[in-house]
C-alpha cells in the first residue's frame, strides 16, 4: 500500500503480514521512499505475540507479547533495521 | 531421555518449549535476527507412525522476507531453493522445514537456524544494495587503475550547473589532428530527417 505525506512531497509504504498457520504472528510495517534511489528506510514494525522468552538468558529480548520495532537515526545511518524497543 | 529434554541438555538449559497449538511447539533458543526478534523454530509432532520430528518455521520466514523483498524473478527463486538445497532444507507452501530422529534435534535445530539466516539476507541482494556496492567498485577501479588520466570526482561542466553535474572527469591528452596538422573539433552533425543530440567529433573542413 503506498502513501504519501500530507503535504504530498514524501512517499512511503506500509505493508501487513499474517500468518496463516498462527494468526497471532502478525506484522504491520511502515516504510520511507527516498526519492534519491538509495532504498526503502524501515520507520515502524509493530507485531503480534510471536513467542516467548527464556528467563535463562537475556530478558532484554522478550517477544511473547504485542511489541513495536521503531528505527533510529543511528541504525538508519548505519544502515541497520530498526531494533527493539518496549511496547 | 525424550527428544526435548535431550535438547535442553544440549542447548545447556538455554532452551524453553511453548506449545502454539496442539502438535506444535515452538522452541525458545537464543537465536535471534538482527532486530531482535527470535528466530521462529518449531517442533511438529510425528506423524503417520514415523519417529522423525519436523522441525518447521511454519510460513514465518519467508512472512519476514516479503516485508520488503519478494521472490519475484526466477533468479531470486533459484538462488532461494538453491540456499535450500545446499544445506538440506525443505519446503512445502512456503514452509520451510528439515526432518531429524530425535536424537538429532540439536544439529538440526542450529542447521536450519542457519538456512533461516541464509534466506532473510535475501533481501540484500535488492537493487538499491547492488547498485551501491556497483558504485563503490567503480571508485576503486577508476583510482588504481586510471590515475594517469588524473580522474576528478563530480565535475561540473558548466559552473554553478548542478543538474549537468558528471561522476568523474578525464584528463585524456589534447584533442588529435588530422594529417594536415588540424585540429579536431567537435561539430554537431545533423544526420537527414534526424536530429544527433551528441556532438560527434570530425575534422574541421571536411565532410
Amino acid at each position: 500500500m503506498r502513501l504519501k505525506s500530507t503535504d504530498g512531497k514524501l512517499e512511503f509504504r506500509a505493508f501487513m503480514r499474517r500468518s496463516g498457520d498462527l494468526p497471532e504472528n502478525f506484522s504491520v510495517g511502515l516504510a520511507f521512499l527516498p526519492k534519491d534511489g538509495t532504498g526503502e528506510v524501515l520507520l515502524l514494525r509493530c507485531n503480534g505475540p510471536h513467542g516467548g522468552y527464556n528467563d535463562s538468558f537475556d530478558p532484554e529480548h522478550p517477544h511473547w507479547d504485542f511489541h513495536v520495532h521503531r528505527a533510529s537515526a543511528e541504525m538508519i545511518e548505519a544502515g541497520r533495521r530498526p531494533k527493539r524497543r518496549q511496547p | 531421555m525424550t527428544g526435548m529434554e535431550l535438547l535442553r541438555q544440549q542447548f545447556n538449559g538455554h532452551v524453553a518449549f511453548r506449545e502454539r497449538r496442539p502438535g506444535v511447539v515452538q522452541v525458545l533458543a537464543p537465536l535471534f535476527h538482527e532486530d531482535g526478534d527470535m528466530v521462529d523454530i518449531f517442533i511438529d509432532e510425528p506423524r503417520n507412525g514415523s519417529n522423525r520430528v519436523r522441525i518447521s518455521d511454519h510460513g514465518m520466514t519467508l512472512m519476514r522476507l516479503t516485508y520488503n523483498y519478494d521472490l519475484d524473478t526466477e533468479n531470486k527463486l533459484r538462488i532461494f531453493n538453491r540456499i535450500l538445497a545446499e544445506n538440506r532444507i525443505s519446503e512445502q507452501d512456503g514452509r520451510l522445514y528439515i526432518e531429524a530422529e530425535p536424537e538429532r534435534l540439536y544439529p538440526a535445530i542450529l542447521q536450519f537456524a542457519q538456512t533461516v539466516a541464509k534466506v532473510s539476507s535475501m533481501q540484500f541482494f535488492k537493487r538499491e544494495v547492488i547498485q551501491s556496492l556497483f558504485y563503490e567498485q567503480l571508485a576503486e577501479f577508476i583510482e588504481e587503475r586510471l590515475a594517469e588520466f588524473n580522474p576528478r570526482a563530480r565535475v561540473l561542466p558548466i559552473p554553478d550547473h548542478d543538474e549537468y553535474e558528471v561522476d568523474y572527469q578525464f584528463y585524456a591528452g589534447p584533442r588529435p589532428h588530422n594529417e594536415r596538422g588540424r585540429q579536431a573539433v567537435p561539430v554537431a552533425r545533423r544526420l537527414p530527417g534526424k536530429r544527433r543530440a551528441v556532438p560527434r567529433a570530425r575534422t574541421r573542413g571536411m565532410r
